[in-house]
């Protein structure tokens, strides 16, 4: 699954790892939300989300290559670090292609790099930036 | 999508181009933006199937708006743009499409593009088409 195996990408590379900077033993890196249940402090935080993905057909059913954009929203108390944190991401994986443990990724785009509007947080706000990559990836199995 | 719109340009039709080329500019801006308003109701009529109706707002939040760029040329257009997503009463969509720190996005308008972009391409051929043969006649 393209997602387990670029979340693990990040959760081990050591540049991601250096900036989130985890003061609660872990590494900030989240599937789908940040659970409300997850050590404090939580913050920076980088959420992945997956996308929709597209799927070529050909005469023999569904291909292997797949087509999938995945979104990386990075939080952080202030707008700087969220920036800063969604930039590693994307020197990352904007020109990635390789194999991973599922996966084999043959091509990525970035599809959308914004700012997103703060969100309440524990004692004031929390700043997001929003940056969504495409990946063309074949499953291994 | 900065604002949680979907945006479309389309270019690199040359079949048009020259009818384009016989109407004045302010003519030929307004049959572009026409038929891609019209076009745009696909994507509008699409995303207010989808959305998910909590305070009755969304649906009608969800509206087409058209802005023509400027061309090189001066009196020219360059671009036709085709915006459609919700207007401010709709705001809180923008966490729908995207989430939040703690709840996952559930998005509608970028589905709603990748399976009807086609069809919104072709349906603004064919609206320009009748668009400039209205002006002809």
């Amino acid at each position: 699954m393209l997602e387990a195996d670029i979340l693990n990408k990040l959760m081990e590379d050591p540049t991601v790892v250096a900036i989130l900077n985890s003061q609660n033993g872990t590494v900030n890196v989240y599937n789908g939300a940040i659970p409300k249940s997850a050590p404090t402090p939580f913050i920076p935080a980088i959420v992945l989300q997956g996308g929709g993905t597209k799927y070529f057909y050909g005469a023999d059913g569904i291909n292997r290559f797949h087509q999938k954009t995945l979104q990386f929203d990075s939080y952080a108390n202030d707008y700087t670090t969220a920036l800063k944190v969604s930039n590693t991401v994307r020197e990352l994986l904007q020109e990635f292609s390789g194999p991973l443990t599922n996966t084999i990724v043959t091509g990525s785009l970035i599809r959308r790099d914004m700012d997103m509007p703060f969100e309440p947080g524990e004692g004031g706000y929390l700043f997001r930036h929003l940056l969504a990559i495409e990946f063309q990836y074949t499953e291994n199995n | 999508m900065g604002d949680g719109t979907i945006t479309a340009q389309v270019g690199g039709l040359d079949g048009l181009e020259q009818k384009l080329n016989n109407l004045a500019p302010k003519a030929a801006r307004g049959a572009i933006r026409k038929a891609a308003r019209q076009a745009g109701k696909i994507w509008q009529e699409a995303v207010q199937e989808r959305v998910p109706v909590h305070t009755g707002q969304e649906q009608e939040s969800i509206s087409v708006r058209t802005s023509a760029g400027a061309g090189e040329e001066e009196g020219t257009t360059g671009s036709v743009t085709v915006s459609v997503g919700p207007t401010k009463p709709g705001f809180y969509m923008l966490w729908q499409e995207f989430g939040s720190i703690h709840q996952p996005a559930k998005p509608v308008l970028q589905p709603v593009f990748d399976e009807t972009a086609g069809q919104v391409l072709d349906a603004f051929i064919e609206n320009l088409n009748e668009v400039l043969e209205g002006l002809a006649e």
